[in-house]
């Protein structure tokens, strides 16, 4: 059987599908039967139930950026004019997981374009060397990024941090722990990959490994975190994260945000989730993978990982292009 | 926008993309009625965010993905469940009744194909439909179902595959 038979095939599947005129006008009926409904409902005041918690975790959290306030007003002036995201639709947020040692093991800098509703994310590694921040912008030291939290003003610290190596002003950062985030996931929120070709490891935050085998992998909360902070970088990675950011993002609900709202150390100050059903659907989300600009380097003994400063260059410019 | 404008913005979109759209959902869910059922409520989310068209290209993936995530709500809802239960028992009970009889229909190759490839997993199923019925590119095939190219590219390689293992068991049992 070759490809042109199976086409063939096919095509002679279920001819009885045409969209009639009365298929088109159930769909204006149902319209007008669901806007009533929706009236009445207002005018009881009654609250529209959603789903319960479901799938969701870390990435989440970047969709605050949707519902945020400076989205409706034009808030981003403080954007000084020799950063790199100046555009008054565009809104930045750092989402971080931190461990009990005050450590971050996930880091993601997204970026949102009101006016295409596009986001980028980048998922930083966790041992990226950076110069880490005090909110003030008064540098402490050189050290991996996943210190920033714990060595200077928590995720104060964290996002001027990463601002300043992404020449922006974050405008938002939000922190939840290790364990909130791991309370919100389910056994149905395993992700799985199959693009594995190979099977390989990869080193976990706690000195273990994680084994990405051929074929199917089901990943628990806490590998999908390992996953995200990773300084392991191939395309296979790079494709299991885009994929756990999409599935995320797609799998978005009121509740989870609501959850999250409460658990997360934030500079959100209140939110309006009640827009949240359907409004993934709304979104492109893009991660951008960083593998290519990678470099291992080990000073005094220590692993870190750099980007290529032409590497960090395009990053940056990625991060703020919204047109594919 | 003006509440005719939307209205006649829906009927163009329901008279260019109605039909491709049952289909994709058919392919999904097996049974027109449902598939029907499903691109109407597509319709009507499309509508309520009307407001954030401009493109074409943007409306077609939009709908291709919103419908796919109801077709796959659909197969997880207890009721299409419960159907899947029922329709067992049915075959399960004509299968004993009537082995002899269907033993002697023989179905053509190309009816074979769409049987086997409607049974395939939906994780198989979805890209080789989007790919070699819709006709889909790769990149837009992980637009819409919200993969990755590489796993597209992957879980059509292995859907086909499976089709070409599952074909020649069925031509050797069959």
């Amino acid at each position: 059987m070759d490809d042109k038979q199976l086409r063939e095939a096919l095509q002679e599947i279920e001819n009885d599908v045409a969209f009639t005129e009365h298929d088109r006008r159930k769909v204006f009926r149902k319209i007008s039967n669901h806007e009533a409904r929706n009236q009445n409902q207002k005018r009881k005041g009654s609250k529209k139930h959603l789903l319960p918690v479901l799938a969701s975790a870390v990435v989440l959290t970047l969709l605050f950026i949707v519902f945020l306030p400076s989205l409706t007003t034009n808030q981003n002036d403080f954007l000084s004019s020799d950063k790199v995201g100046t555009n008054e639709d565009i809104t930045s947020i750092v989402v971080m997981v931190r461990n009990s040692n005050g450590r971050t093991d996930a880091n993601l800098l997204a970026t949102f374009d009101k006016e295409t509703g596009k986001i980028n994310v980048i998922s930083i590694p966790r041992s990226l060397k950076v110069p880490i921040l005090m909110p003030n912008g008064e540098k402490l030291m050189e050290d991996k990024f996943t210190h920033a939290y714990a060595y200077g003003d928590g995720a104060k610290s964290a996002s001027k941090t990463i601002g300043e190596l992404f020449d922006t002003e974050v405008d938002y950062y939000v922190a939840i722990d290790r364990n909130d985030i791991k309370k919100l996931l389910e056994p149905s929120d395993a992700i799985t990959a199959d693009g594995v070709e190979e099977a390989f490891t990869i080193p976990s935050h706690d000195g273990g490994e994680l084994k990405l085998l051929e074929s199917m992998n089901r990943f628990t909360p806490d590998e999908i975190i390992t996953l995200l902070g990773s300084d392991e970088r191939n395309e296979v990675i790079s494709d299991i994260i885009d994929e756990i950011v999409k599935k995320f993002v797609y799998g978005l609900t009121e509740d989870n945000l609501e959850y999250l709202s409460k658990e997360a150390t934030s500079n959100i100050q209140s939110v309006d989730f009640s827009s949240v059903k359907d409004a993934s659907y709304q979104y492109d989300v893009k991660t951008i993978p960083v593998a290519e600009g990678m470099i291992s380097n080990r000073v005094d003994g220590i692993f870190y990982i750099e980007f290529d400063n032409g590497f960090l260059n395009d990053l940056k410019r990625e991060l703020y292009d919204f047109k594919k | 926008m003006e509440d005719s404008q939307k209205d006649l913005m829906l009927e163009n979109a329901m008279v260019q993309y109605g039909e491709e759209l049952t289909r994709l959902a058919y392919t999904y869910v097996k049974d027109t009625y449902t598939a029907k059922d499903i691109v109407q409520n597509s319709f009507i989310k499309y509508y309520e965010k009307i407001h954030t068209f401009r493109e074409e290209a943007t409306l077609k993936t939009w709908l291709y993905r919103i419908t796919i995530n109801e077709c796959k709500d659909y197969l997880k809802s207890w009721s299409h469940r419960k159907l899947q239960v029922f329709s067992f028992i049915q075959e399960t009970a004509r299968g004993t009744e009537t082995s002899v009889e269907n033993s002697v229909i023989q179905q053509s190759t190309n009816e074979e194909i769409k049987e086997i490839v409607l049974n395939l997993p939906t994780k198989y199923k979805e890209v080789i439909f989007l790919y070699f019925y819709h006709s889909l590119k790769i990149e837009e095939i992980a637009e819409v179902t919200s993969l990755t190219s590489n796993t597209v590219k992957t879980r059509l390689r292995r859907g086909k595959q499976k089709l070409k293992t599952l074909m020649e068991e069925a031509e050797m049992y069959g």
